[in-house]
């Protein structure tokens, strides 16, 4: 059942307008897919001693993906890829049902409206497409 | 054959499924659709009566097994009316289909050559022919789309030149439902001495077909979406061009003789089943089309026209969507993707599970036609013969839940 998954603060989350699209001067971009849906996030990054400094994002996707993409535009800078990563492993773990050392990690209190999605494997990618894209710049 | 839609629905045990605690309403018989009981029971007897490899065995199980087998294919050649079974290739599917085809006559291409595909291919229908252009530097041309969807045909002329090798379509879109007018893509493809490929997949399972009618040079169509099981299609050819194409995969059961120094293949069709075919999987196809060939079509196809009309209308009420394809039963087979504003695929399709209604969101492997459309996914509802007015109802109460839900 998706009930859960399209929560009111799912459905603000995805529907804030907080992160802008683009930057005028990225330092790194990427653009990922979901090969499985058909979801895009373009998604560019200014980056000052190994920290986000700023981050914008145009996702083609689902609530879900939208509200993903937004929180972690919302929580993202000031962290080093490492830290970014630790979320995402934790993201990951947490769908997946396995082990997470800290749930939800500090500052990314947002996440826990994904909860709901964990039951639906067909959904994670949608989720952690924007972590991944993030991720992919950053590399 | 007395029909009933009821009486057809209890050929399908898995309509008796609960969903979430309701009826099982399943609308995605484009991507894949249930087999009735008849192919469940032509496989099983196969499995637990002889199963044995075909086409070798001197023993009573494997004669039984080649008879089977070789009836599946008789079955196939007058589904399609072939003019021969020997017309028939036993696949693993429609994409396996396009790319044989595509590989092997496409051994015989050369720089400046053409090929013509539609930009409202399934990927299936695309991909091999964009990859085998890549590999032998032919161009690809492209049939361009309507605002709607179909097919835009006006310029076909201009297309297909005398450098058109091959000119490969859908006979029906797996998004849009529309009907491709084959005679005049096959008239305009042969003019040019072009061949023309028809992926069959969405077709297959509305009817009989005749190529010997259509006119056309190869036609796919997979078993899991005409009532048969997965792993298994058909692909037809002339038999003077199965003929004079190489082979694909080679090995066993496709050589006349092999020696230290060369190998004889096979002619026709035999030249293309290497290896153990999907014995069970093409005996459970057999079974599938002799259904189909029972149904009273004529009775059928009014029925499936009266969902349609039911469906078309109740979609059209909704407020913020866009159906793709003409807005008419015409030219129209029981497939309808739409888009409602803000509400992304995923998402309706998600909610709607809630409900029992099994819908298909997403590109429907068809992302040259959703770039052309400046879209990046829609619902797909697509009508079986075992559906019924419930099951429109069921979908049509249940998008206006998602609506309240997602706006």
């Amino acid at each position: 059942m998706s009930s859960g998954m399209y929560v009111d603060g799912i459905k603000a989350l995805a529907s804030s307008n907080s992160t802008p699209k683009s930057l005028a001067r990225p330092d790194q971009s990427a653009s990922v897919d979901n090969p499985f849906c058909g979801d895009r996030i373009d998604l560019d990054t200014n980056i000052e001693k190994g920290r986000l400094t700023a981050l914008a994002h145009e996702v083609r996707g689902c609530m879900l993906c939208h509200a993903s993409a937004n929180g972690l535009g919302e929580s993202a800078i000031g962290l080093s890829r490492e830290e970014i990563d630790f979320v995402s492993a934790e993201l990951t773990a947490m769908l997946k049902g396995e082990k997470h050392n800290v749930w939800p990690p500090a500052g990314w209190e947002f996440l826990a409206l994904f909860e709901p999605v964990a039951g639906h494997k067909s959904r994670h990618g949608c989720v952690t497409l924007p972590f991944k894209a993030l991720l992919e710049a950053l590399a | 054959m007395s029909w009933s839609p009821q009486s057809l629905r209890q050929q399908f045990p898995i309509l008796q499924r609960q969903i979430h605690g309701h009826a099982l309403h399943y609308l995605d018989n484009a991507a894949t659709t249930f087999s009735p009981e008849c192919v469940q029971a032509a496989m099983s007897r196969y499995e637990s009566h002889y199963r044995s490899n075909v086409q070798r065995g001197v023993y009573q199980l494997g004669a039984e097994s080649t008879e089977a087998y070789e009836g599946a294919r008789l079955s196939a050649a007058t589904y399609l009316n072939a003019r021969s079974d020997e017309e028939i290739i036993f696949t693993p599917g429609t994409t396996f289909s396009v790319n044989l085809v595509a590989h092997c006559f496409g051994q015989s291409l050369e720089p400046g050559d053409e090929i013509l595909v539609s930009l409202g291919e399934h990927h299936s229908n695309f991909i091999p022919w964009q990859y085998l252009c890549a590999q032998r530097g032919i161009e690809m041309k492209l049939i361009p789309v309507l605002a709607n969807g179909s097919l835009d045909l006006s310029q076909l002329d201009e297309l297909i030149t005398h450098r058109c090798r091959m000119v490969a379509v859908s006979h029906i879109s797996n998004v849009t439902g529309s009907i491709t007018d084959l005679d005049c893509i096959t008239a305009a493809a042969h003019r040019q001495g072009a061949l023309v490929f028809i992926d069959g997949a969405q077709a297959a399972p509305h009817g009989p077909i005749d190529v010997q009618t259509l006119d056309v040079d190869f036609y796919a169509f997979s078993g899991h979406k005409a009532y048969g099981p997965t792993g298994v299609g058909v692909l037809w050819g002339r038999q003077e061009l199965l003929e004079k194409l190489p082979p694909f995969l080679t090995g066993g059961g496709m050589i006349e003789r092999v020696t230290a120094q060369e190998t004889r293949y096979m002619s026709g069709n035999r030249r293309f089943e290497a290896g153990t075919p999907p014995v069970a999987q093409a005996i459970g196809l057999g079974a599938a089309l002799d259904w189909l060939m029972t149904l009273p079509w004529q009775d059928i196809r009014p029925y499936e026209q009266r969902l349609s009309r039911q469906l078309m209308q109740g979609l059209l009420k909704i407020e913020g969507l866009n159906l793709l394809g003409e807005h008419s039963l015409v030219h129209r087979a029981p497939i309808f993707s739409f888009d409602i504003a803000g509400c992304h695929s995923h998402d309706v399709c998600q909610i709607l599970d809630d409900y029992g209604v099994a819908l298909r969101g997403g590109h429907h492997c068809a992302q040259p036609l959703m770039d052309a459309l400046g879209l990046v996914a829609t619902s797909r509802a697509s009508i079986a013969v075992f559906n019924n007015e419930d099951d429109i109802d069921a979908l049509l109460i249940a998008l206006n839940k998602v609506l309240e839900v997602l706006r």
